[in-house]
Parts: C-alpha cells; sequence; structure tokens
C-alpha cells in the first residue's frame, strides 16, 4: 500500500505565559492510502490538535510546531507558506469537525458554503459549482437537495449539518478526510447513519479516512488500524484486530473495558451489582508533566521504573506497537 | 411565472416612489431630502418587497410610530406647561401692551385652557397638517422645522456616513492585526476620540483652521454669495461647510464604533465556522469580508437605529458653536422662549426620525440576517 500522509517525531506546543503544553508529543503515524486509521483517547489527549497540526489551522501563537514533519506524497507541509498550504486545505486534505451546529456559517446559504470551496480549488464557475453541490448534498443523503441548497443552516437539524459538512469535505475529492469526532455531538441512531455515509462516501471518492474519536465502540467497526493517544504520546498502534483481541497497554486494555455490552449480566460473580468501567483518575496536570510514563499516576501495573523515565515505543508483534516496560 | 411577477411589482415600486416623491414636494419638501429620502425607502422595500411579512412587519411598526409620537408630544406638552411662564411673558414685561390686549392673546391663542386641551386641540390640527404657528419666530411651525430639519438631517446623515465609513474599516483592520501597531494606532485614535467632548473639538478645530489659514468655512451652512453659485458649485460649498461639523459630530460614534466593530469581529474570527472557513482552504480576505464581516456587523446594526437618536441631540450642541441652522439650535432658542408649538413640532419631527431609524435598522437587519427575515 502506498504511504500518503505520514507523521513523524511531530510534537506540538502551547506556550503560556509561565508554563509550557505539550499536547502533541513525539508522534509518528503513517496513513496509507484508501485505510482508515482511527485515532483514539479521552478528552485532553492532544487528538484535535493533532488534526489542526495537520491542517495548518492551529491558532499561532500560543502554539507552536517545534519539532517533526508531516508528509503528505512526501512534502512536509510544514514548510508549506500559508498561500500553498490553501492550496492542500480543502482540496487536498479536508476535515469534518467535532460540532456540527457551529460548523456551519449561519448567515450564508447551505449550498453557497460548498460551492465556495468548489470555486476556490476546482476553477468552477458559479453555475458549475451550483450543480455540483446539488450533486453533492444529494449523494450526502439530504433529501431534496436542490431546495434544501438554498436554506440557511438554522433551518437543518444537527444531523442534517453534519451531512452538509461531510458533503463539504469531500467536494473536492481530496486524498485525506480527517474526521474529528464527527458522531459526538450527534444522538446515536444518526452516528449510526452518518458513520455509514462517511464510509461509503470513503469508498467512493477512493480517498483514506483518519478518523478521531474517544469511542471504542465506534472504533471496531469503523478503522483498519487504531492509534491510541494519551497526554500527547503514541500508547499503542495496532490493526484493530489485534488491539481489540489482544490489547497490551494497561491505557487501551481500561478503553476496552469501559464499552457496555448489551445483555451483560446486571450483577457480578459475587452477586453485586456491575457498574460500568471507568479508569480512575485524570489526565495528568500538563503544567507538571510526570518525568516517566504519563500513565503511571493511573495504572493498575505501575512499577518502580514507570516513574523513572518514559518508556521507549515497542514493536512486540508485527505491526504492533505499544509503549509500557510491561511487553519488554 | 414568477419572474413575470417580480418585474411588475419592480415597475410598480417605481410609480409608487415617483407619486412618493410628489407628495413630498407639495409639502414644501426641498427636492433634494425628498429624492433622498424617497429614494432610500423604495430600494428597501424593493430589495425585499418579495416578502409579503416583512412588508406587513414594516406597516405594522408604521402603524406604531402613531402611539409613539403622541405619547411624546404630550409628555413634551407636560413638560413645558409644567415650567412657569408661557410664551406671552416677554410681552407682559412690555409696559406698553395693556392687560386687556394679553388676556385677548390667551384666549385666541388657548393658553388659559387646561394643557390637556390644548393639547387634544394641537393633534387634531396637526392631523389636518397644521401644526401651529411659532410666537417667536413669527411663522407657521411646519415651515420653519421642515426648513431646519433638512439641515440637521443633512448634518447627521453626513456624520454618519463618515462615522461608519471610517469604523467598519478601522475596527476590520484593529481586530485582523490584534496587538500589532496597526491596531495600537487604531486603538490610540478611538480612545482619543472618546475622550475628547464634542464642543472642545469644535473650538479646538475653530481654532486650528484660524490660525493655520486653511480654506474652510468654520460656521454656517452656505457662502454668503451661494444664489448665484450653479449647482456643482453649490454641493461643493455646501460640503464645505459641512466638513467641520460633520466631523466633530461623527468623532465620538466613530470611536465608540470602531472599539465595538473590533471586538464583533475577534469574537467571530475565534467561532467554530471561521476554523472550518479556513480548512475549505479559503483565501484570508475572503474569510473576512465574507464569512466574518457579514456575522460582525449585525449587532452594529441594531446600534444604528439608537445612533440616529444620540446623533440628533449631540447635533443641537454641535449646531450651536459651529453656528449650523440645524433643528437642535431652533429648539433650543424655542424652549428659551416657552414657543410650545414650535418644540412640539420638532420634537414630532425627532422623533418620527428616531422610529424610522429603528425601523431602518430593524429593516437592514432583516435583510442581512436571514434568521431574523424568516422568523418575520
Amino acid at each position: 500500500m502506498k504511504k500518503i500522509l505520514e507523521i513523524k517525531n511531530l510534537t506540538t506546543q502551547f506556550e503560556m505565559e509561565d508554563y509550557l503544553i505539550k499536547a502533541v508529543d513525539e508522534v509518528d503515524l503513517t496513513l496509507h492510502s484508501e485505510e482508515t486509521l482511527g485515532i483514539a483517547g479521552e478528552s485532553g489527549c492532544g487528538k484535535s490538535v493533532l488534526s489542526l497540526s495537520i491542517m495548518g489551522l492551529l491558532p499561532m501563537p500560543p502554539g507552536k510546531i517545534t519539532q517533526g514533519e508531516i508528509l503528505y506524497q512526501g512534502e512536509n507541509l510544514l514548510t508549506y507558506k500559508p498561500e500553498r498550504m490553501r492550496t492542500i486545505g480543502g482540496k487536498e486534505i479536508a476535515m469534518i469537525f467535532q460540532e456540527p451546529m457551529t460548523s456551519l456559517n449561519p448567515l450564508l446559504k447551505t449550498g453557497e458554503q460548498i460551492a465556495e470551496a468548489l470555486i476556490q480549488h476546482k476553477d468552477m464557475d458559479k453555475h458549475q459549482a451550483w450543480e455540483k453541490t446539488i450533486e453533492l448534498l444529494d449523494s450526502a443523503g439530504i433529501p431534496g437537495a436542490r431546495e434544501r441548497a438554498q436554506e440557511y443552516p438554522f433551518q437543518f437539524s444537527g444531523g442534517m449539518r453534519q451531512r452538509v459538512m461531510i458533503a463539504m469535505a469531500i467536494a473536492c475529492d481530496p486524498r485525506v478526510l480527517i474526521a474529528d469526532e464527527p458522531t459526538t455531538a450527534l444522538d446515536v441512531t444518526i452516528q449510526s447513519q452518518i458513520l455509514r455515509l462517511l464510509d461509503s462516501l470513503k469508498q467512493k471518492i477512493n480517498s483514506s479516512l483518519l478518523f478521531i474519536t474517544h469511542d471504542m465502540a465506534v472504533m471496531a467497526g469503523f478503522a483498519d488500524r487504531i492509534i491510541v493517544l494519551y497526554a500527547g504520546k503514541v500508547m499503542e498502534n495496532a490493526s484493530v484486530t489485534d488491539l481489540f483481541k489482544n490489547p497490551l497497554h494497561p491505557y487501551t486494555q481500561g478503553l476496552l473495558k469501559c464499552i457496555p455490552l448489551l445483555g451483560e449480566n446486571k450483577y457480578n460473580d459475587r452477586g453485586k451489582i456491575r457498574y460500568l468501567h471507568s479508569i480512575k483518575g485524570n489526565l495528568p496536570d500538563p503544567r507538571h508533566f510526570p518525568k516517566g510514563c504519563p500513565f503511571e499516576p493511573r495504572c493498575p501495573f505501575a512499577m518502580g521504573r514507570c516513574q523513572e523515565a518514559v518508556p521507549p515505543l515497542l514493536l512486540v508483534e508485527k505491526a504492533h506497537e505499544v509503549r509500557c516496560y510491561l511487553h519488554e | 411565472m414568477k419572474r413575470r411577477r417580480q418585474n411588475l411589482i419592480y415597475y410598480f415600486s417605481f410609480v409608487l416612489d415617483l407619486s412618493a416623491f410628489m407628495c413630498l414636494m407639495m409639502l414644501k419638501w426641498s427636492w433634494l431630502p425628498a429624492i433622498l429620502v424617497v429614494q432610500f425607502f423604495c430600494w428597501l422595500i424593493r430589495l425585499y418587497w418579495l416578502n409579503k411579512s416583512l412588508q406587513a412587519f414594516i406597516l405594522v411598526r408604521l402603524l406604531h410610530m402613531i402611539p409613539i409620537m403622541l405619547a411624546v408630544v404630550a409628555i413634551g406638552f407636560m413638560l413645558i406647561q409644567l415650567a412657569p411662564g408661557d410664551v406671552l411673558d416677554q410681552l407682559r414685561l412690555n409696559p406698553d401692551i395693556s392687560p386687556k390686549t394679553l388676556k385677548e392673546f390667551e384666549e385666541s391663542f388657548g393658553l388659559n385652557q387646561p394643557w390637556f386641551v390644548q393639547f387634544v386641540k394641537y393633534i387634531t390640527n396637526a392631523i389636518k397638517g397644521d401644526f401651529g404657528y411659532s410666537q417667536s419666530m413669527k411663522a407657521p411651525v411646519f415651515e420653519i422645522v421642515s426648513q431646519r430639519a433638512g439641515n440637521t438631517l443633512l448634518l447627521a446623515l453626513a456624520s454618519m456616513v463618515l462615522a461608519w465609513g471610517f469604523s467598519i474599516p478601522a475596527g476590520i483592520v484593529s481586530a485582523t492585526h490584534q496587538y500589532k501597531w496597526q491596531d495600537q494606532v487604531i486603538s490610540f485614535l478611538s480612545f482619543t476620540g472618546l475622550a475628547i467632548p464634542n464642543f472642545f473639538l469644535a473650538f479646538l478645530l475653530i481654532y486650528l483652521i484660524t490660525q493655520t489659514g486653511l480654506w474652510l468655512p468654520i460656521g454656517g451652512m452656505q457662502s454668503p454669495h451661494f444664489s448665484s453659485m450653479s449647482l456643482p458649485e453649490k454641493i461643493l460649498d455646501t460640503a464645505a461647510h459641512l466638513a467641520v461639523p460633520a466631523f466633530v459630530l461623527a468623532t465620538a460614534s466613530m470611536a465608540q464604533l470602531t472599539r465595538l466593530m473590533r471586538a464583533n469581529m475577534i469574537e467571530i474570527m475565534g467561532r467554530q465556522y471561521i476554523i472550518t472557513a479556513r480548512a475549505k482552504g479559503l483565501p484570508n480576505h475572503l474569510i473576512i469580508n465574507k464569512h466574518a464581516l457579514k456575522n460582525a456587523i449585525n449587532p452594529m446594526i441594531t446600534i444604528f437605529g439608537v445612533q440616529l437618536g444620540e446623533l440628533l441631540s449631540g447635533a443641537a450642541l454641535t449646531e450651536q458653536i459651529l453656528s449650523w441652522p440645524g433643528l437642535g439650535k431652533l429648539v433650543l432658542s424655542a424652549t428659551l422662549s416657552q414657543d410650545l408649538y414650535l418644540v412640539a413640532g420638532s420634537l414630532v419631527y425627532t422623533v418620527a426620525l428616531i422610529v424610522m431609524g429603528n425601523l431602518i435598522a430593524d429593516i437592514l437587519l432583516a435583510i442581512t440576517d436571514p434568521r431574523v427575515r424568516i422568523a418575520l
């Protein structure tokens, strides 16, 4: 498979007045063509910052990419000037955001917001762009697309707005789609519709998908490979089957235990009510980062050496990496 | 089919605005303000005449004007009656006029009746188009007010154009270059504008212009030989006379609006849909002028209506100092001489302007914001 997007050793920091936050810390990842790569992790672990770094949308300052490379088809996007980056964003790499309610401009017709991307990147005139927009809205499953294109975002429901966002993202047939928690703000029945739509459209335009979510259940049915992020670091990197069958990192194990199972016994072996599992504690305070493994304070298997240094990313099996001393 | 109906109504609207213009001319408006006012309203309606609900909305708002104006005139009447004395006081001080004549005057003006009787009489006459006779100016109120009001309106509109024309771009530059030198310069200027009182700025400008010998008139509205000028010369002459008072009047609101626009713009630039627009790979000028500007200008439009009132009251002071023959100056002298009908007439005019200003702001808001337009 061809590598389409490769991130090497990327570190993104936020430089505040009296402290420094490493939101993304030496992350490596590779996205092959037509692959779906999932990025999992809880809130605040750097998933969104990673995606904004790729798109070049990081607010700078305070954000700053201090090291690493983002290679899109072999070219380092970090060396691009903003003008050149604009020929990538929306055209080659497109993004779907978490909040469909606020991601569309309330004063512009939905159709216009899609058409302007086409006019910008595809050299279409207004009429062509409008026709293509209606086609796109139709393929995104919006009934009555011709009329709906004339309407404003506030006339759309949340799910419909996310369909508009998806239509907008696929408008210029991008090679890479980044979906940053695209279903988090939607209710569960709409979630599965949107995910199915995203998957089918992705296959239709033969693009790769970087799928960011904290929901492991969603991930299971969707991703080819999964990278688990914790406190800006890659904790585990494995194919979806390996990860679910054989999670190696304690954090991944914890995340998987958090998935509620339908039909699970209400009581545990000792006859007590079984509560949904949760990982105790919180992410470490980014201002006082532990010197060792960031997961050590919450880890049930923590050892003495975990406090001393961050474990390296170990290749355990074929294409299964984990950052934990347990698997040395 | 729909297209043809559109065209029909479009042509009809031209007939409408021509006839409205004729009406105003017959009401002794001078042609320039008549054209301006009629065209402004007709274009607003023409832009959105299709939207039936908007028309109904405008109609309802115009009907609302009636009770508002009645209430304001009633309050104005009451306040003037509360103040001791009346328009005849100056005559009373004159020993040559006998008390009997004064009594006759009182009866003929209806001054011996309670204020509400006077009020009702005034209203019934006003509906017939008779706004009373000014005792101090010795002329019908309507004539005086319509003459002066055009001048004040010209001044207010000029300073509004100046204020908005400067503050919107300045606010955008300030917001998009936050904390850079452009922002610092604009912020410094707008704080200075906020800090200097209008009348002081007027004196300052008078001093500067007279000292530097800069050719700009600093008082009045027309040069002495105005009547012998050709039309373009007349326009130039009026513009030159307008420059100082309009600038003085505009500074405060200019400064205020710039700060507001800056704050709006900064807030909007942080919104999620701006990030979406950036992710689309749109160039900066489109993001600012298309995506952000429309959203940032919305709250400003609401201010537009209030601002007209502010400008009109601010104009009184400026007019007094720079001897601009406007309404503010008139109201001041009318109040001092207790000229009841003149005050009431000016009040009616001012209130009508303010209510109109708010209506215009609402219509503009409906035009720019689909959420308002469709919810109407």
